[in-house]
């Protein structure tokens, strides 16, 4: 009894260090990836090869997928969801719909050698237009 | 989005979608898609198609290009002839003919029905056609049901599909299964499937002799 209540207590201080270190190195972890939450319409085919080669270009980066149709995406902005950080869809009416309610902010990135417009229809803020 | 919380993020992943290498991913075999950077057709796979050909203003004008496509498109499919009905007088077809109506299927699976006015085909205007349907929304039941309400239809209700050409449906696809979800093996599981408004008609198709059934099938298939 006595032998193992001081191998208990030999075992503690390493023990408690061990765990202390296995939380730090998983809080870093999970820091060096930071996840992105994109909501899309896109199939899985389409999807799983954007998320591989976005993933491999951005390491810090982890993919989080939320697969929602147009009607149903709607319905996942206009009630109080998780914020989604990019929402990723060829839906053009749920674009003009959001725009509507302020649900985007800027993204300034560079859009050098992108059209403006497709079809007439808008594809960028007019604050992100070239002057 | 407004409320991103991770803005750097979604910046990484827009720039990423938009630059040269994740454009170029759309003529990835699994994807096909147009890109909408136009310098990424540079290194477009042979035989791709590039809506930006011969536009170098980046103006994609819909009235030359998608739209007229699009019209050639639905014109194709609107002069489409519906397949010839077969085996018309072979007599276990004519006998499922009347058991089709007697057993009320053709309450919603109307045979024929004449077209209204079509200026934009006038050949299509005034024409009787056998599509058998009412092209109407009907309750299903519950073991059709996919609970996701589309516009007006209800997670149970479902257009009446029309049957024309339905006896051809293995010959164009041996895989082809039938129904929304194709979950029906033949037509006669597809029927059993039938419920809600059509429950009764489904029970009058059970309590038929094999051999009525049989007639009901050989019907379908000649559709």
């Amino acid at each position: 009894m006595a032998s193992a209540l001081t191998i208990k207590a030999a075992l503690r201080w390493p023990i408690q260090t061990l765990f202390i270190w296995l939380m730090l190195l998983s809080q870093m972890s999970l820091a060096d990836t930071a996840k992105v939450v994109v909501m899309t319409s896109y199939p899985q085919e389409v999807v799983s090869q954007f998320e591989a080669a976005f993933e491999k270009q951005y390491p810090q980066y982890k993919l989080e997928v939320l697969w929602r149709q147009s009607r149903d995406a709607m319905a996942y902005f206009k009630s109080a969801h998780h914020p989604v950080d990019v929402y990723w869809t060829p839906a053009q009416r749920n674009f003009v719909q959001l725009e509507q309610m302020h649900a985007f902010q800027p993204l300034n990135i560079h859009l050098e050698g992108l059209p403006a417009t497709l079809n007439g229809f808008p594809l960028r803020e007019e604050y992100t237009l070239p002057s | 989005m407004s409320q991103a919380p991770n803005t750097e993020g979604a910046r990484a992943f827009a720039s990423f979608i938009l630059s040269d290498r994740g454009q170029q991913l759309l003529f990835h075999p699994d994807i096909r898609k147009l890109p909408i950077k136009p310098s990424v057709y540079r290194n477009k796979p042979e035989g791709y198609f590039n809506p930006f050909e011969n536009n170098p203003t980046f103006i994609y004008n819909g009235r030359k290009g998608l739209t007229r496509q699009m019209q050639q498109m639905e014109f194709y499919h609107l002069a489409l002839a519906v397949p010839q009905s077969r085996h018309q007088q072979d007599p276990s077809v004519q006998r499922g003919k009347f058991l089709f109506i007697q057993s009320q299927c053709a309450a919603c699976h109307i045979p024929q029905v004449t077209t209204g006015d079509f200026p934009q085909l006038s050949v299509l205007s005034g024409k009787t056609i056998m599509p058998y349907s009412d092209f109407l929304l009907h309750d299903m039941g519950p073991a059709l049901a996919d609970g996701r309400p589309d516009f007006l239809a209800s997670g149970s209700e479902w257009r009446t599909p029309p049957l024309w050409g339905i006896g051809l449906a293995n010959t164009v696809d041996e895989q082809a299964g039938f129904l929304h979800d194709g979950r029906a093996l033949t037509l006669l599981e597809a029927i059993l499937w039938h419920g809600g408004e059509a429950e009764y008609v489904k029970q009058q198709v059970k309590a038929m002799p094999a051999q009525d059934r049989q007639s009901l099938i050989d019907f379908l298939y000649s559709l």
